[in-house]
């Protein structure tokens, strides 16, 4: 692969546009957002350099107002065994891509230990939100050259596993998220093809230790950055030049450092829960050969006996897959709707099925307008949207009009869609859990929903004959993963979109004077999985016992079915428990939680005159000595103390 | 781009990368210039000037070849010497 990032546009008129920018004197916002276009494209090192000076101290701008235009601060430590500094332009852009504001601490090359042994180090002082430890490969064996007695590879794995305990201890007691890497084998042979077996060789032991990383990684929940993939991908002798490394002590080359940024800004972001979450796939010439429109259901390329009808089938395959682990699929495409359907339900060839699409729209509207139409019936942002369609103009006029939307340069093959597709890698995922796994079938119920509701003669009815089953408990370690990944997702339904690390969630569910909840919802169509979270810290007011509600946070794919009254039942019932005389609610506004604005208003909260912290927000009250639980078609369980 | 034949091409395509690299609209690019010249042409800025240019034009250069550069017009003549076919 290039180093370029060949899935975004070339940049037009790249310095007259960063000049104009510079010199436009526009408030922060509005620069930021001119220059977060502008970093939407396939920039050069030196333009990547241009763009990253032109952001640097955005980070600590005006916070209020940049949260609101959708943009968030990150502080980035990173701890290496090499030097990094010229990596850290192309991390900048690629966060910006993703509306992430990037602070950096460096510490000083090859002091990782040190500088997490020490607690008056700069690390510790400098307080960041992740620390990245790019430890290269010169520091998993204590002997990297090749001795010929055999290493003792299994002690050794044990050593190292227990170093890396130490040191993501101490990174993570810092409140910091930790992202590790793996190590890059060197493309050096010693014997040949005998390095691979021989456990005496490097290429040998190199692999035991990205085991053993694999497995301590996943035990403790740390990151890890699969730099062996990404510099195979990229081919090792130019990852990492031997010049370079011996003049300059890089271990990657800058002419790496877009891509490598691209990749550390994707695993941020999907830590912060800023992934995609829904491809949408244009139909003719995207999906299979030719237009159906034209060449009918059976006309089309798709299937075994032509070398283009087996490309477009590899790509469905890999489209199908991508809806296995959780992605939302669409169609959007500017045909009949019957014809578009046909060919799915009349073509035995397609490997994708209607089925797989939670939404399908084939009309003759601009695609712009389609798009709007596919995120709003989905319930999801349009920045949660890839729109993939062979057609340039179409990507163009999606470009020009919705830049929230991730819009790939499709490739002129068919055979390189579904790698460009990964390479592009929209959608990365910090963590997989088994409600991941059943999102597709969700959001068809979520539709099968929406028809019973149309055929109910009332609400009431309707969520009558829904039967649901909601099953609270406190916070546990067999939750953990998808609650931290909804405190980092949800942006909708969500009063105070606090983010947390995991181990401050830990810390919060280990606390006794903090009262968690998880919420699932189950119904006649199926389970839900994990749809709320409400974290209730101690506070008073007007100097009653109180709980204060800092985190509440709901999934939109239940809306509109009294979960949220249900919800306000059982932590008022906790609350009361605790000997509680008042719950007390925060509301902070940002440009995506408009939805829950009147939220305690409407389940019974009093305004408050105290305004939250310098802010837009608004803090209610409610009084729990007259309060009665809400009637709901709800059937909810507790299950934690008293019981 | 790719083979520039001359001297004058290499200074075009050079051009943007300076200005971009050293934060410098107003840099005119003359064969004396080093990086004494220029505030922000440090040691790493150094790597990645020659970096961008091997992207630009295609090209690969040598440690050595590197290390003996003296100014900017022995950088365009080597330039010149790798993209001539």
């Amino acid at each position: 692969m290039t180093a370029e990032l060949y899935w975004l546009p070339k940049p037009d008129d790249f310095q007259g546009k960063l000049g104009a920018i510079k010199q436009s004197g526009a408030d922060e916002p509005s620069r930021l957002d001119a220059l977060r276009r502008l970093a939407n494209h396939n920039l050069s090192l030196s333009e990547t350099a241009a763009l990253a000076r032109a952001l640097e101290g955005a980070a600590r701008g005006p916070g209020d107002a940049l949260a609101k235009a959708g943009f968030r601060g990150l502080r980035v430590a990173v701890l290496a065994s090499s030097t990094v500094e010229h990596l850290l332009p192309g991390i900048r852009v690629a966060a910006l891509r993703r509306g992430l504001l990037l602070d950096f601490y460096v510490g000083s090359y090859g002091q990782y230990r040190q500088e997490l042994l020490n607690p008056a180090s700069g690390f510790y002082a400098f307080k960041p939100d992740l620390v990245w430890l790019a430890v290269d490969a010169d520091e998993a064996l204590m002997a990297p050259s090749f001795s010929p007695e055999a290493r003792d590879l299994e002690a050794l794995a044990a050593e190292r596993e227990a170093e890396w305990a130490v040191l993501w201890g101490l990174a993570g007691k810092s409140g910091a998220l930790v992202l590790a890497q793996n190590f890059v084998v060197p493309p050096l042979r010693l014997f040949g093809h005998l390095d691979f077996s021989l456990p005496s060789a490097l290429r040998h032991s190199l692999d035991r230790m990205n085991q053993a990383l694999a497995r301590s990684a996943r035990e403790r929940g740390i990151l890890v950055l699969d730099l062996d993939a990404l510099a195979s991908r990229c081919g090792k002798s130019q990852w990492c030049r031997p010049g370079l490394w011996h003049h300059a002590k890089q271990s990657v080359s800058p002419a790496y450092a877009m891509l490598l940024g691209e990749e550390v800004a994707r695993v941020l972001a999907a830590v912060r829960g800023l992934s995609k979450k829904c491809l949408v796939l244009d139909l003719d010439d995207t999906l299979w050969g030719g237009a159906v429109g034209d060449l009918g259901p059976g006309g089309i390329e798709i299937g075994q006996g032509s070398g283009t009808g087996e490309a477009f089938l590899s790509f469905q395959k890999y489209v199908k897959q991508l809806a296995r682990r959780g992605i939302i699929l669409a169609a959007c495409s500017k045909n009949e709707e019957a014809n578009a359907k046909a060919a799915f339900t009349q073509n035995p060839e397609m490997v994708l099925r209607l089925e797989d699409f939670s939404a399908f729209v084939a009309n003759w509207k601009d695609k712009a307008e389609s798009l709007v139409d596919i995120a709003s019936g989905l319930r999801i942002g349009l920045d949660s949207l890839v729109f993939f369609d062979n057609d340039a103009m179409q990507r163009g006029l999606v470009r020009a009009r919705l830049p929230e939307v991730a819009v790939p340069e499709v490739p002129e093959d068919p055979s390189d869609f579904s790698l460009c597709l990964s390479d592009a890698g929209y959608f990365e995922a910090a963590s997989f859990t088994k409600d991941d796994l059943k999102r597709s079938a969700q959001y068809a119920a979520n539709s099968e929903r929406s028809r019973l509701q149309a055929s109910s003669a009332s609400l009431d009815d309707f969520l009558k004959s829904l039967n649901m089953r909601l099953s609270v408990s406190p916070f546990d370690s067999m939750g953990l993963p998808r609650i931290v990944q909804l405190i980092n997702k949800s942006n909708q339904f969500n009063l105070t979109t606090r983010r947390y690390t995991e181990p401050q969630v830990r810390a919060m569910m280990e606390d006794e004077g903090v009262l968690t909840f998880q919420a699932r919802l189950e119904d006649v169509y199926g389970d839900n999985g994990m749809i709320s979270v409400i974290i209730l810290k101690p506070a008073s007011s007007g100097g009653k016992r109180g709980l204060r509600i800092d985190t509440w946070l709901m999934s939109c794919r239940v809306l509109e079915r009294q979960v949220e009254e249900e919800m306000l039942n059982v932590i008022a019932a906790r609350a009361r428990a605790r000997g509680a005389e008042v719950l007390i609610g925060e509301f902070i506004p940002t440009e995506k939680n408009g939805l829950v604005r009147e939220h305690y208003r409407k389940l019974g909260f009093a305004k408050a005159d105290a305004p939250v912290d310098g802010g837009a927000g608004s803090v209610w009250e409610l009084a729990l000595k007259d309060y009665a639980p809400r009637q709901t078609r709800i059937q909810s369980t507790w299950k934690g103390e008293n019981s | 781009m790719t083979q520039p034949s001359s001297r004058q091409e290499i200074y075009e395509g050079l051009t943007p990368i300076f200005h971009e690299l050293f934060e410098d609209q107003g840099l005119v690019l003359r064969d004396d210039l080093t990086a004494k010249d220029v505030p922000l042409w440090d040691s790493l800025n150094h790597i990645n000037l020659v970096i961008a240019v091997e992207q630009k034009f295609r090209v690969k250069f040598s440690t050595p070849e590197i290390a003996r550069l003296g100014n900017l017009g022995q950088f365009v003549d080597l330039i010149a010497k790798k993209t001539a076919k």
